[in-house]
């Protein structure tokens, strides 16, 4: 019931909007923005966030027209902050702003806690997270922005085939592909990486 | 040589979703909300030119079926009246060569 309310209530803003009510719009980003910065947080650096959420409000905006009060809002508005952090990585990619150094000893020291299992309790210290972060970037830098997003998708965020598919608009067998075939991108440079510590 | 096995790409992968789910994110604040509402007024104010010009491409988009349709009616008509521009021009000097010579310089 309580859903149905807030899904009516966004109906009635959106066709406010639509209407010519510009400023009504403060209300869905007043209601929406903490849910989409949430969203954008997961795939974007902190430092681009603010500025790719600003993105995500303006492309809903303008894309008001096309949404279909049969569905739900807030899928329809998450669907836009992925996208829009996928064309964020896809720019990015196309104007080479990858970084290329190499792991450091310290990444390599992370791998090997976690592979022994040491790594438990240790979530909670800020070097700890920083150092996984770091590796974390550095694998998801490395790879193409499709690959990025579905692993990010899949992989991290538990999303069914499904769920990232209609996020993406991608087809489910097309998710699927690329999801195996960026884990298998995964394993490959985590191991290349290891051993050139190694060597 | 080390090599990385599904049991430790699962180890790995159950770490990077801890990190990934103590990820905050930070607050947007009030200027942030005045941006995005300056930058849609923005929009509107543009709104009408826009709206304008993606009219004028639904109708010109909507239009070339016809086109191709009259240019395929025409051709098949010049095909059957048995139009050659050639001939017509050879005609048209033979016939009135003085007309033939003014037309073509005033470029008709």
């Amino acid at each position: 019931m309580g859903d149905h309310a807030i899904h009516a209530s966004d109906v009635e803003l959106i066709s406010r909007i639509t209407g010519g009510d510009t400023e009504a719009f403060s209300l869905i980003l007043a209601k929406y923005k903490d849910y989409v910065s949430g969203i954008v947080i997961r795939h974007i650096p902190s430092n681009d966030m603010a500025e790719t959420v600003h993105e995500v409000f303006v492309r809903a905006y303008l894309s008001l027209g096309k949404f279909k009060a049969t569905g739900e809002f807030r899928h329809w508005l998450a669907s836009i902050a992925v996208r829009t952090c996928s064309d964020y990585w896809r720019e990015r990619y196309r104007r080479r702003e990858t970084p290329m150094g190499c792991l450091t000893e310290r990444h390599r020291e992370w791998v090997a806690n976690v592979l022994s299992g040491q790594s438990v309790g240790r979530f909670s210290e800020t070097a700890y997270r920083e150092e996984g972060r770091e590796l974390l970037n550095w694998v998801l830098d490395r790879l193409p922005p499709e690959d990025r997003m579905v692993l990010e998708l899949v992989y991290l965020q538990e999303y069914s085939i499904r769920e990232a598919a209609s996020l993406l608009g991608w087809s489910a067998a097309n998710v699927k592909i690329r999801s195996f075939r960026a884990r298998r991108k995964l394993r490959k440079l985590l191991s290349d990486e290891m051993n050139r510590g190694m060597s | 040589m080390m090599k990385i096995f599904n049991p430790d790409l699962e180890k790995m992968r159950t770490a990077f979703v801890t990190l990934s789910r103590l990820r905050e994110s930070p607050d947007l604040d009030e200027s942030w909300q005045k941006g995005v509402m300056s930058h849609l007024r923005t929009l509107e104010r543009q709104g009408f030119q826009n709206g304008s010009e993606e009219r004028f491409q639904r109708i010109a988009w909507r239009l070339i079926p016809a086109a191709c349709l009259m240019i395929f009616i025409l051709g098949f008509i010049l095909m059957k009246v048995d139009f050659f521009p050639e001939y017509e021009m050879a005609r048209q000097f033979i016939e009135d060569p003085t007309g033939y010579v003014v037309t073509k310089i005033l470029g008709v």
